[in-house]
């Protein structure tokens, strides 16, 4: 382990011990040597073997490791990435002067809008309003329509919504019944009949309606009108007034709902039916198809869809009056210890729902709720959950670059776990190979916290929810959400090193780009680098089969089933409890293939690892070939490859060995000029 | 010496893809080219082989391999059977070069930039202390996995462009820094001292340039060698210029040794022999 590397090479322009050590430097460790280092060698005229074993056990080299993977790996997934429900948070000062955000650089995710800022300055928009209290707090106020016109007039394709976060619309606690009085005022402007109206909001009753949400009702649309048939129409609006269309025929009093409730009793809220429904129910903005196709219709909630209909102001149809929903204080998960004003319905901490019950009765977890962009129509007694888990902040705008700190150590997480795989494996001298295969995995803060809580609050492009690597997992219990550490466990038996890993997965996203990459990466297979012209002749269905096609794809399509338990563009695992292999999903995800094959569902990628290691040392030759071209840089030699394969093999398959044996091979040794 | 950079880098810049290894290896191998000194091995034991030396005979491919070039070091010989002998020399990685920055001059190479700040409204914030070998990292070759995949490693405009930059800012603040003798853990002063001057100072200044260009180039360089006296003209040229008046009426101080340093290790930076390996 220790010897000298003074043996003289045959190869021609042996470099120089110091341009040796140079090298080493370089490709073990990613910088020069030491001034000391370069010294000794100097002296010396020698590399010593202890120093090269230095280079190799140090962190450093571990780092190397991690960028020679990278290369085969990919760890870059952040068109795939999977995201919580967002609230905007701007988490430093929004423009270098203070001022406030151009309206157009809000978010379309932003539910619940709240700025966190340094320095922060008093808005020059007087139709904003800031809050300066408590550590800075920097927050936007709508404080009455007329801002409505500025957001309206921002063109963007996604109204923001806003929360009311002046002093008085603080809400103490969202599961505690109605506002701070538990009443709203519409004021005689609003009302439609010329005189203040003063109600109640729904009382407290968990097993029906359960709490009202934070909001205040101030205002309502003098013109607010709806047809007997529930259906509305802004067109109709200003002027369907009387009973015959409609206006107000349904207006409520207080206590008479159907069941005996007590319910938000603003005028004009009742359907013939007898709901109270007010916007959602005729949709206030998002036209009547909910109610025609049934599909988030739900009685007697309908009420707490204004929260957020009324929140995205604007939306490019006539608005005659704003609600507001109240905000409160709230401890995020991701808000290190300080508490942020958060809008009042983001700030509700239910775990399940009070309205939306599974087939079976059940209550919903909020965290799937949450995870739809529609959230707050399917069940809006969920927020945000427990300290705020099913959400991320999200910086303001649309940018795909832009992601806010949860964002990034989130998909950073993802990105690095295959790799801190690979890294163990390394650093322990274990059998490399077993990257491929092993249960072994690791978390660090945001990566366990998104396993423990926000496996079915992600989402992403075309999936809802991810599949956590285990059911549950101690380990991920013991890590904090800003531990930055890596914890080690162990991962269910359905699992193959690197290749089940959630970023392998994303980024690789169908059967077949993840076959292609493992044969491609690992076996240095070229077979899907070129492919012959179809034959347009050719219209056979099966691409396994088909002229040119084939080519490619009578290996993707049958070695696809490896990964058939991961259905394309999901980072979701069928369970063979759930989703037998006969199930129809893989009758016709896999309808050409070879039935013989389909047990291949059942034994998964680490299997087919193993069939490749027992089938030919391809696997073992490719990692030599690709460790040499990446630290030779050139071709390797049949006679170098045959002998390194060797050595590689003898010593059990451990990496760092055959990094030595390559770093102190002739070769390396050696300039081509 | 700077005429010898500049030929080859602009050499380099006209092989994008060949990463100057030609250049390096064939026409002005390591060593004392210009001498024709037997400089490779620094201790000058002759413990290497001979084909170590400058233009040296290209020998066998450690067996694997065919003649890779002639005796006189005029390129390659006939058409190799196999693979070519030895490791093929390329331009260092968009991380390395940073980390050789960082380790030779004690600095990285800062200025203002926008960079991406997660904790700003917009996702960017403005820095004046960015870090901008890491920041135009996807310029320097520096893949995102997304669209590239593969380092590249050519030795671009780009990357010329900021290797210049570069080295005019580290070794700036490192000359700057290293202006006290009592400077902690000097980088450029490794065998002389901020107050030695030419001509009084030659010895101890050529021992300090062979010092550098072992440590930024592995190249041991004959200290009366032609390599040497080149830099020798650089330190000179910067560190005796007489104080002047520049276009804009701005005056100009006279040249002092530590300019003279931060020549030097611009010079030393921005030659390939630097950023190749």
């Amino acid at each position: 382990m220790s010897r000298a590397v003074t043996e003289p090479p045959t190869a021609a322009r042996l470099v120089t011990p110091v341009q040796y050590l140079r090298q080493l430097s370089f490709d073990l460790r990613g910088r020069p040597p030491t001034a000391g280092e370069t010294d000794r060698v100097a002296a010396a005229a020698q590399v010593p073997g202890d120093l090269i074993d230095q280079m190799l056990k140090s962190p450093d080299f571990l780092s190397q490791v991690d960028a020679w993977h990278s290369e085969l790996l990919w760890p870059n997934v952040f068109r795939y990435r999977p995201q919580a429900n967002g609230v905007a948070a701007f988490t430093s000062t929004i423009l270098p002067d203070g001022a406030m955000p151009p309206v157009e650089n809000l978010s379309p995710y932003a539910l619940g809008t709240y700025w966190i800022g340094s320095g922060a300055a008093i808005s020059p928009d007087p139709r904003l309003m800031t809050d300066t209290e408590a550590r800075n707090v920097f927050v936007v106020a709508v404080e009455d329509e007329s801002y409505q016109g500025a957001l309206r007039g921002a063109a963007h394709a996604y109204p923001t919504g806003l929360c009311d976060i002046r002093a008085d619309a603080e809400y103490p606690d969202p599961s505690v019944v109605g506002t701070p009085k538990n009443q709203y005022v519409v004021p005689a402007r609003r009302s439609g009949n010329g005189k203040a109206f003063t109600g109640k909001y729904y009382s407290e009753d968990p097993a029906t309606f359960g709490a009202v949400l934070p909001f205040h009702d101030y205002t309502h649309c003098e013109n607010y009108c709806r047809r007997v048939d529930c259906s509305w129409s802004k067109y109709e609006t200003r002027f369907n007034q009387g009973p015959t269309a409609g206006c107000f025929r349904d207006m409520d009093t207080p206590g008479d709902d159907p069941a005996g409730r007590h319910e938000l009793d603003l005028p004009g809220m009742r359907c013939p039916d007898g709901y109270v429904r007010e916007v959602n129910s005729c949709d206030f903005w998002n036209g009547a198809h909910f109610i025609n196709n049934g599909a988030y219709f739900y009685q007697g909630l309908d009420v707490r869809e204004t929260l957020h209909a009324l929140r995205r102001l604007g939306g490019g149809t006539s608005v005659y009056g704003a609600q507001r929903e109240g905000w409160r204080w709230m401890e995020h998960y991701w808000s290190q210890g300080q508490k942020v004003k958060t809008c009042a319905l983001d700030a509700q901490e239910r775990e399940t729902g009070l309205y939306r019950k599974t087939l079976a009765g059940k209550p919903i977890a909020c965290a799937g709720v949450v995870a739809n962009t529609r959230w707050y129509t399917i069940d809006p007694s969920c927020g945000c959950g427990p300290k705020g888990a099913y959400c991320q902040p999200v910086v303001a705008g649309y940018r795909p670059s832009g992601e806010s700190r949860s964002e990034v150590r989130l998909r950073s997480a993802i990105e690095r776990e295959p790799l801190r795989i690979v890294r163990s494996i390394v650093d322990r001298d274990e059998d490399y190979l077993t990257i491929l295969t092993t249960k072994r995995s690791f978390v660090n803060g945001p990566l366990a916290f998104a396993w423990r809580y926000q496996a079915t609050a992600l989402r992403g492009e075309g999936f809802l929810t991810v599949s956590p690597p285990a059911a549950t997992e101690p380990a991920w219990d013991k890590v904090p959400y800003e531990s930055e550490s890596w914890v080690e466990y162990q991962r269910p038996a359905r699992h193959a090193g690197v290749l089940t890993t959630l970023g392998f997965l994303l980024r690789f996203p169908t059967y077949r780009s993840r076959v292609a990459q493992y044969r491609r990466a690992f076996l240095c297979s070229p077979e899907f680098d070129f492919a012959p012209q179809p034959d347009p002749a050719d219209t056979n269905p099966d691409i396994a089969r088909r002229s040119g096609c084939a080519s490619c794809h009578q290996r993707l399509e049958n070695d696809g089933l490896w990964f058939g338990r991961y259905p394309d563009r999901t980072p979701l695992y069928l369970d063979p409890a759930d989703t037998p292999v006969g199930d129809k999903y893989f009758e016709d995800t896999f309808k050409y293939q070879d039935k013989a094959n389909l047990s291949r569902l059942d034994r998964g990628p680490e299997d087919m690892v193993r069939m490749d290691l027992a089938a030919s040392d391809a696997i073992e030759t490719c990692t030599v070939r690709t460790a040499w071209a990446r630290l030779v840089r050139r071709e390797i030699g049949d006679l170098e490859l045959k002998q390194l394969t060797g050595t590689f093999s003898q010593s059990g398959r451990k990496y760092r060995e055959l990094v030595r044996a390559i770093v102190t091979n002739d070769a390396y040794r050696s300039e081509t000029p | 010496m700077t005429t010898r950079g500049t030929r080859l880098v602009l050499a380099c810049l006209n092989i994008l893809a060949l990463g100057c290894q030609g250049i390096i290896g064939g026409d002005t191998p390591r060593g004392n080219p210009s001498n024709g000194a037997p400089g490779n091995d620094p201790a000058g034991a002759g413990t290497m082989p001979s084909g170590s030396g400058a233009g040296g005979a290209a020998g066998s491919a450690g067996g694997a391999a065919g003649s890779a070039g002639d005796a006189a070091g005029n390129g390659p010989g006939p058409a190799k059977v196999g693979p070519p002998a030895g490791r093929i020399v390329r331009r260092m990685s968009a991380d390395q070069i940073r980390a050789a920055f960082v380790e030779l001059t004690g600095f990285a190479y800062e200025g203002r930039a926008w960079v991406r700040d997660p904790l700003s409204s917009g996702g960017y914030s403005e820095k004046n202390d960015a870090d901008l070998l890491d920041l135009f990292g996807s310029s320097l070759g520096r893949p995102d996995y997304d669209l590239t995949v593969h380092e590249s490693l050519e030795a671009g405009v780009s990357f010329a462009k900021f290797v210049e930059d570069a080295a005019r800012s580290t070794c700036g603040r490192a000359a700057q820094k290293e202006s006290k003798d009592t400077a902690p853990a000097p980088k450029l002063l490794l065998r002389a001292k901020a107050s030695d001057a030419l001509p009084a100072g030659d010895s101890a200044i050529r021992a300090n340039l062979v010092a550098l260009a072992l440590r930024f180039w592995g190249q041991a360089l004959d200290p009366q060698g032609a390599d040497a006296s080149a830099l020798v003209d650089v330190f000179r040229a910067a560190s005796m210029a007489p104080a002047w008046t520049d276009a804009g009426g701005v005056k100009r101080a006279a040249g002092a040794p530590m300019d003279g340093w931060r020549a030097v290790c611009i010079a030393l930076t921005t030659d390939p022999q630097f950023f190749v390996y």
